[in-house]
């Protein structure tokens, strides 16, 4: 029998290990454990096992890779392949004694597989229309997952707060846009807006310490906030040390300094309450405030406050302050860019900010790349054709970027020459990942020497370059390519927010390095059987893939879900510092 | 490619989705990691479809699939770096042997799953869906539930545990199946 410590030690190491944090000393222990009892063996495939089922338990089937790759037969075949049916005919084999859910989960696997299996057919040109699977089939047996996020306020702006903690953690600065959990907020300087879910939008400056408790409550310690609360959030909640600001449908301020505070009403009417006392109901001990009244609290008394004016800082001045700032962003951005763009590594640059009387054609700009690099192309051929995707607002302000949200929604490129290392970088808004793929930048045919950059469902940044064959035609026998998926970096909570990745495949080096917000996120080797020395791009789409078959009506869906704000490719591997930078100088707050 | 018939094409489908969730589960215990797993997946099965030929229905498929998928598993390891897998080629091949041993508890395991799950409360499973299903890390679980990480390991460990109790008396009561 293993002991329960011998059982902890295979139960970490597996968990530590996938969240890519096992440290040598502890895995150099779990394999002689394991390589050395058969019952430790037992165990760890047992443990595995029981991981793979409760995986597939959630939803019945593994919804993530497998669906994926063969969306593109799926939706071939979709798209009106004649409909005789293998998998129906195999279904009605399945288990009947199975359970409804199960068999759902079944039926979905048998579709998913016929159609990759099919698809695959399809694709080498030897099966064309002679097998397919109804449409109708898939359609009714896919089962309903339901993502779940914790919220309770967004972080709408950030103006001069050099970091804000919530809980033991510090949020990026660029979270602008986050969804805040309940926790406990701290910031020492500046200024940020919260609009909690209930409707109420409040302006805090620091320093400040609250507790965010629910959407319409929030505990706090120190402060300055100045709430405006419409009709709809009526009921929201501020509680101090000593009593409750209850909102009835107003504009109100209060200063907090632990159990001193000024309670002023702008608009409206508040009502203060005793504590514990935190319903709307005017019980007794609730004083009520109306607009231009305010009140002083100094350990339990209430009393009329002292004759120094408090300044508290409005939604109107607040938003006019981050004007003021977020054009300052703009403008050391500009100064910035121009650096960036003379940079002789940059390959191709586009801004995504589109032109009145071309409005479908992205314009590349990268300053003034050398002859040689351009191999006689010209820096318009470069040029993007905006297929489907819109305009929206960039991360900077008055700047344009573009929306990817439909299957069709892309932007078509083509970048000629051959090269070693790149880096590919973007400032990237996600919306959701709804895709088992979601691209950020893939080459059409994924050749020799052609990269991919996409997300993976789970929140994972992934990234890879298909090795040369040396001329020989690619059977599906070849060196296959090397996949770097980074940590996951993303959930569902940081929807909305901007952020800026970026990928170095290094040919010197062998390695590829993942970057979120200019920091590093992982660094990967490229082991030997791997291995590629000579990069190119071609065809290739930006926020979406092009999928390399006849006829070309088929594809896989893997349109990202978000907007992208500028895109650049270097030819050169740009180290941790230089990544660093181009965050730094393009970041939004 | 000889094209096989279509009575044989069926059948081989009929087994090639039959066996995909067991597949995928010994995949899924070698390489630990479900991306890679889905990956190690759709290989061995462009493989096996590529060896159509060889399948002979009258044959055992899911001995056959689990040969090829090993194979798979024993290539994905060697095209890996070192310093990206949990486990290394030795114990791979030791655990493959031991995983194709127990090959039928695995599959009797997964049958009663939904019941034991069903009766957890609320909360642990949510943990485990967060955990086995979203794939949250634990930091992210214990931020989340303003515990500590080594306190949510623990929690999902003892909720396993039950789990994993409660499986093997529902197997035990019905008898194996293979």
């Amino acid at each position: 029998m293993l002991t329960q410590e011998q059982e902890l030690l295979i139960v970490e190491a597996i968990e530590l290990w996938q969240d890519g944090k096992l440290e040598t000393e502890h895995h150099e222990a779990f394999l002689t454990l394991l390589k050395g009892s058969s019952e430790a063996r037992k165990f760890y495939l047992e443990y595995l096992s029981l991981n793979a089922d409760l995986h597939h338990s959630f939803d019945g089937v593994d919804g993530s890779e497998l669906v994926a790759d063969s969306s593109f037969a799926t939706e071939s075949l979709r798209q009106g392949t004649p409909s005789r049916s293998i998998t129906s005919s195999a279904l009605r084999e399945v288990e009947p004694k199975a359970s409804r859910r199960y068999h759902a989960a079944l039926t979905l696997a048998a579709a998913v597989l016929a159609a990759s299996v099919i698809g695959f057919v399809v694709r080498l040109g030897q099966l064309s229309d002679e097998r397919g699977l109804a449409a109708n089939e898939l359609a009714g047996s896919e089962s309903i997952k339901e993502e779940t996020v914790r919220g309770v306020a967004l972080l709408s702006s950030v103006v001069d707060v050099p970091s804000i903690r919530l809980d033991e953690r510090t949020l990026s600065v660029a979270s602008t846009g986050s969804l805040l959990p309940p926790g406990r907020l701290t910031f020492d300087s500046g200024a940020i807006q919260l609009e909690f879910l209930s409707g109420a939008s409040v302006v805090i400056e620091g320093p400040a310490d609250l507790d965010l408790n629910s959407m319409d409550l929030a505990r706090l310690r120190t402060g300055k906030v100045r709430a405006q609360v419409p009709p709809a959030a009526r009921g929201f909640r501020i509680e101090l040390e000593e009593l409750t600001v209850v909102d009835l449908g107003t504009e109100f301020a209060i200063d907090a300094r632990g159990s001193d505070a000024l309670v002023e009403v702008f608009d409206g009417l508040v009502e203060l309450h005793e504590p514990g006392k935190k319903d709307t109901d005017t019980s007794v001990s609730a004083t009520q405030l109306s607009a231009g009244q305010r009140v002083a609290i100094r350990g339990n008394s209430q009393g009329a406050p002292g004759a120094s004016e408090v300044e508290f800082v409005d939604l109107e001045s607040f938003a006019d302050l981050r004007r003021e700032r977020r054009q300052e962003r703009l403008s050391s951005w500009l100064t910035a860019r121009e650096r960036w763009l003379s940079d002789e590594r940059l390959l191709a640059y586009y801004s995504m900010n589109l032109s009145a009387d071309r409005p479908r054609t992205l314009p590349a700009e990268a300053g003034s790349p050398s002859a040689d690099l351009l191999e006689g192309w010209s820096l318009s051929e470069w040029n993007g054709a905006i297929v489907g995707a819109s305009a929206s607002p960039g991360r900077l302000l008055g700047e344009s970027a573009l929306e990817f949200r439909h299957p069709a929604d892309r932007v078509r490129l083509r970048i000629g020459g051959r090269y070693g290392s790149l880096t590919l970088a973007a400032w990237v808004r996600i919306d959701s990942l709804d895709r088992a793929y979601n691209s950020l930048f893939l080459t059409d045919h994924y050749d020799d020497g052609e990269p991919h950059w996409q997300i993976l469902a789970n929140g994972r940044l992934y990234f890879s370059v298909m090795p040369q064959l040396g001329g020989k035609p690619r059977t599906g026998t070849g060196p296959s390519d090397f996949k770097a998926r980074s940590p996951v970096f993303w959930n569902p909570s940081m929807s909305g927010r901007w952020m800026h990745l970026a990928v170095v495949f290094n040919a010197d080096a062998q390695t590829i390095t993942h970057y979120v917000d200019g920091k590093e996120l992982s660094r990967h080797d490229i082991p030997e059987v791997h291995r590629v020395t000579t990069t190119s791009i071609g065809a290739a789409t930006l926020g979406n893939w092009s999928v390399p078959t006849r006829p070309e009506d088929f594809f896989a869906i893997r349109n990202l879900n978000g907007v992208i704000d500028e895109f650049a490719i270097f030819a050169s591997a740009l180290s941790n510092t230089d990544i660093d930078q181009l965050y730094l100088d393009g970041k939004p707050d | 490619m000889a094209k096989p018939s279509d009575s044989r094409t069926e059948a081989f489908v009929t087994d090639l989705a039959k066996s995909q969730n067991r597949l995928y589960a010994y995949i899924y215990s070698l390489v630990a990691d479900h991306s890679r797993a889905s990956d190690v997946l759709q290989e061995t099965n462009l493989v096996l479809w590529r060896k159509i030929d060889d399948f002979d229905p009258q044959r055992p498929f899911l001995a056959w699939a689990t040969g090829i998928a090993r194979f798979q598993v024993m290539a994905h390891f060697r095209d890996m770096g070192r310093d990206q897998l949990l486990v290394d080629e030795e114990l791979a091949s030791q655990l493959a042997e031991d995983a194709e041993a127990n090959a039928c508890v695995a599959l009797d395991g997964q049958q009663h799953l939904k019941q034991c799950l069903g009766e957890l409360h609320s909360s642990q499973r949510k943990l485990i869906e967060d955990r086995y299903f979203h794939s949250h890390s634990i930091t992210h679980l214990a931020n989340q539930q303003e515990r500590t990480e080594g306190a949510v390991r623990l929690m999902l460990f003892r909720i396993r545990k039950s789990l994993a109790e409660c499986i093997r008396r529902a197997v035990s009561v019905e008898g194996g199946s293979c």
